[in-house]
């Protein structure tokens, strides 16, 4: 065997032995924290913003008529349905991600 | 557009499933060419395709079109990089696991792994590019322009490199086959 045959030869297999759920499972991880930082820094700028500006003034009747709709058990029910698309959503990104 | 292109853009699109089949297709290969590169060193080989692979979820962006596996390979060379230079690069022959020496008792090459581990042997005398990039395109595939992209060097500066391995390969296995059969 010459030595480009030698070197032509494919390098051999290396077990997985759970490597890839390794790295999935770090994938994961690294999402989940993604969005615990995005949810923060939404939290911490809305707060920031509660502080700083003079909200009442700005939003005035329409945060009276949001609160207002709040009650309303159409607007309500459209709001949960719509928290449960994104939950479920993010779910099943996730089953996906270890059932690949 | 081979299927690993397709899953990195399935990926990029923001399919996680995708990405998890990338991983099986290519965790084999990346792992041994770390293996190769880290002298054996099992370890250090497979914490370094673990980073390449997240590093590479983390840029999966950035991946356009071309040879997915070439580009995974630029991301675990830059890793391999980064480690031998924070181990200062010369220990990361005390950190091999393999054995690099081939002692007088040795048989002669008869078989594939008696073979494979002659040239393990001789590939852990090289300098790290000359491992790298007689890896890439002989044992893995790539072409040259692919492996020079991925070692982020220029095309003739990849041939010399190749040239230079292989006579110093040639040199070092003929060496040892004279001992063998003497």
């Amino acid at each position: 065997m010459n030595l480009d045959e030698m070197l032509s030869q494919p390098l051999p297999e290396v077990p997985d032995n759970g490597f890839s759920d390794r790295v999935v499972l770090r994938v994961k991880a690294h999402e989940r924290r993604k969005w615990i930082e995005i949810a923060m820094i939404s939290v911490l700028a809305a707060a920031v913003a509660c502080l700083l500006l003079p909200i009442r003034a700005i939003v005035g009747d329409f945060a009276a008529s949001i609160i207002l709709l709040g009650y309303s058990p159409t607007f309500g029910i459209g709001a949960a349905v719509l928290a449960a698309t994104f939950l479920v959503d993010r779910l099943w990104s996730e089953r996906q991600l270890l059932q690949f | 557009m081979s299927e690993s292109e397709w899953l990195a853009l399935e990926a990029a699109k923001g399919d996680p499933a995708a990405f998890g089949r990338l991983v099986r297709q290519h965790q084999s290969k990346l792992r041994g060419f770390l293996l190769r590169l880290t002298k054996g060193n099992g370890a250090l080989a497979d914490d370094l395709a673990q980073e390449s692979f997240i590093e590479a979820y983390k840029k999966i962006g950035q991946f356009s079109s071309g040879n997915f596996f070439g580009w995974l390979c630029a991301i675990a060379w830059s890793r391999f990089l980064m480690e031998a230079r924070k181990r200062k690069l010369e220990s990361l022959d005390e950190l091999s696991e393999a054995g690099t020496d081939f002692s007088d008792d040795a048989p002669e090459p008869e078989n594939a792994s008696l073979i494979r581990h002659d040239l393990e042997s001789a590939m852990a005398q090289l300098a790290p590019m000359q491992r790298a990039a007689l890896t890439m395109c002989f044992a893995l595939g790539l072409s040259n322009e692919e492996a020079a992209e991925s070692l982020k060097i220029p095309l003739g500066t990849l041939k010399s490199h190749i040239n230079r391995g292989r006579a110093k390969l040639e040199v070092l296995l003929g060496e040892w086959r004279k001992v063998a059969v003497s």
